[in-house]
């Protein structure tokens, strides 16, 4: 898929102003999506991720604000648009699936009821017939058995694992170019897991579609991701493909995450090493590297000015003062060339 | 509903249990009927040696000090009223351990242990994070010197980088202290790493119990298997390698468990005997059990 990026996100800070302070949540953040591509963002409560995804989606209500930067879907820049035109966005281009299937359902109304109002606000020509075959062809294309009768189901009759590839067959009803799925397994058993991720692996083969998936969880990344970006207090870390994140990391946060999580196949007599400290207070960022209090190779720049951004090759970028050529050489940490990251898209 | 079925194990001092299993399957029902927070319906449970099972409250009290519980949501296990130092010390208060200054130098000391300072002891549990809140929870298990800690599921609502701190310094408390863990999780690849020998459980039964290593190495129930195949590595090539058995609907609810042996429902090995006979905990050699009637 060649040409324009079907997303690209420049530069976007969003706070939200509450009675203690400015709650600084995405600082700065700057990525694309190609069409047909799976991005994953991965980082920690408080990194900023899910802020990122409501950004996108125009979710983000009072007291937060969008403070800057510009969102470029198909072409058209999603921070011009009124409240009525993302309206009409939402849910027909781009859906969005969330952690708790059960919220996220109305416990009063049928599954049918729930997925013909989807279909139908979006397709208004369409009698009730139709969307109701409509929504049962999404349900059996997310492998709910019987679809037929189970669609007269309640939220309750289902368990978590149903409810989500009820959302997923709901969001993906108005065929829409980009779904967002922000800790979509988070919720449910690792057997259940493992049934979404593969019908989502299944999902992005057969319909070709564009995923943002947002994880805590490196496994549930190196599942489904062809790119990744690594977020931390509000910022991007590290972007690169599936080989740049997981076997070439370069950022000592990035491999911080890697070391804290017991490797599945060794025989883990090893200790783990976790990052010490806890992540920033985002009320009072730190000055320069959000990661800075934490890493173990900080350098007096690292307190004092943010991290550039640093090209390591056509994939893979990081934002590390380590990597920059005045810097010690330490092992593991190659050196890369500064680039300015708002033009250049981070990732491929 | 029987959460928890004629399960049996036990285990050595010094030792870590890691139990496991998916919602709902008794793991927590089990560590909360050991220390007794629920009342056994069926069976024994003994305490080094002495039969707890229908022990009076009163008679029970010294052997409470012996057992003591981490739980999983650091948010609600604290009492927001109380500041540290009431909850540290509410356990050497009850057990009459130490008085006033003594009390306090034992709090100062705890708070030490687990990395906290000695300013925090007032405070209330609001002003800390997540790990801190489970740092604070851990200081008041420690609190009366127990042998036996019933971990039930401490890490799981902490994020990973903090979760490595608090597994290191369960394992160095184990060093000093010698202490015994019962590790109630769901995440298999953080039992696997902490516990000795582990029990997988699915529907209130135990479905393989084996040594660590052995279990991962040569699961051998079924279940455990599509378990083990089903935890996301966090390792592309790896897990393009992994051959997934993707097992079939939902765990059947506990209240209506299917005859015979529970997983015959989602089994892929599934036969005739299966849905007739449950199936008997089986020594398959050098610790290793398995109840399951094809391997």
């Amino acid at each position: 898929m060649s040409g324009e990026p079907l997303l690209e996100v420049k530069n976007i800070s969003t706070s939200f102003f509450s009675h203690l302070g400015e709650i600084q949540a995405v600082r700065g953040v700057s990525f694309y999506l190609n069409r047909g591509d799976v991005l994953g963002i991965v980082g920690e409560s408080g990194s900023g991720k899910s802020v990122t995804a409501l950004s996108i989606m125009g979710l983000i209500e009072k007291p937060g604000k969008i403070k800057q930067g510009e969102i470029i879907f198909n072409g058209e820049d999603l921070m011009k648009k009124s409240q009525r035109e993302m309206c009409e966005l939402r849910g027909n281009e781009i859906s969005m699936i969330f952690q708790d299937p059960m919220t996220s359902l109305n416990p009063v109304y049928r599954i049918e009821n729930q997925m013909v109002e989807v279909i139908r606000y979006h397709n208004r020509n369409l009698s009730r017939k139709k969307a109701v075959a409509q929504a049962v062809e999404m349900l059996r294309l997310v492998k709910i058995p019987e679809p037929e009768k189970q669609i007269k189901s309640y939220p309750h009759e289902f368990s978590g694992g149903m409810r989500q590839r009820v959302m997923i067959a709901t969001a993906l009803s108005s065929n829409p170019g980009l779904l967002i799925a922000d800790e979509p397994t988070t919720a449910l058993d690792v057997t259940i897991q493992a049934q979404i991720l593969d019908l989502m692996n299944d999902l992005r083969a057969r319909i070709n579609a564009s995923i943002i998936l947002i994880t805590h969880d490196l496994g549930v990344i190196a599942e489904v991701c062809s790119r990744i970006i690594v977020m931390y207090g509000g910022t991007i870390m590290e972007a690169g493909n599936e080989r740049d994140i997981f076997y070439n990391p370069q950022n000592p946060y990035t491999v911080g995450l890697h070391q804290s999580i017991p490797s599945n196949l060794a025989i883990s007599e090893k200790r783990l090493v976790p990052i010490r400290g806890t992540p920033p207070n985002l009320m009072y960022p730190p000055k320069g590297c959000p990661f800075s209090p934490r890493c173990s190779y900080t350098m007096r720049i690292c307190l004092e000015e943010a991290a550039p951004t640093i090209r390591l090759s056509d994939t893979h970028i990081s934002v590390c003062w380590l990597l920059h050529e005045n810097a010690p050489k330490i092992n593991g940490y190659s050196k890369g060339k500064i680039v300015d990251r708002y033009k250049t898209p981070s990732g491929s | 509903m029987k959460a928890v079925d004629d399960v049996s194990f036990h285990i050595d001092r010094g030792e870590t249990f890691g139990l496991v299993g998916e919602s709902g399957c008794g793991k927590s029902t089990m560590g909360r009927t050991i220390i007794r927070l629920y009342n056994v319906t069926g069976g024994e449970i003994f305490l080094d040696g002495t039969n707890l099972t229908a022990m009076s409250e009163k008679n029970l009290l010294p052997f409470r000090k012996r057992m003591q519980m981490i739980f999983q949501d650091p948010y609600a296990s604290l009492n927001p009223r109380m500041t540290v130092t009431d909850i540290v010390g509410e356990g050497i208060l009850v057990h009459n351990i130490f008085k006033d200054r003594e009390r306090q130098e034992r709090i100062f000391e705890l708070l030490d242990y687990v990395g906290l300072k000695r300013e925090h002891a007032n405070r209330y549990p609001h002003e800390f994070s997540g790990g801190q809140r489970q740092r604070i929870g851990i200081a008041r298990a420690l609190a009366v010197e127990p042998e036996l800690i019933i971990c039930d599921e401490p890490i799981s609502a902490l994020d990973v980088s903090i979760q490595a701190q608090i597994v290191n310094m369960l394992e160095d408390f184990q060093d000093e202290m010698k202490l015994t863990y019962l590790f109630i999780a769901h995440d298999l690849s953080m039992v696997k790493h902490i516990s000795d020998r582990i029990g997988v459980m699915y529907l209130g039964m135990f479905a393989e119990v084996a040594e660590s290593y052995e279990l991962y190495a040569h699961p051998q129930h079924p279940y455990t298997r599509a378990l083990l195949s089903a935890i996301p590595i966090p390792d592309p090539d790896l897990t393009r390698k992994n051959k997934r058995t993707i097992l079939r609907g939902d765990v059947p609810s506990p209240i209506d468990p299917p005859d015979g042996c529970r997983f015959a429902t989602r089994c892929p090995l599934v036969s005739d005997l299966c849905t007739k006979a449950t199936p008997e905990l089986i020594d398959k050699g050098a610790g290793h059990f398995v109840a399951c009637h094809n391997v």
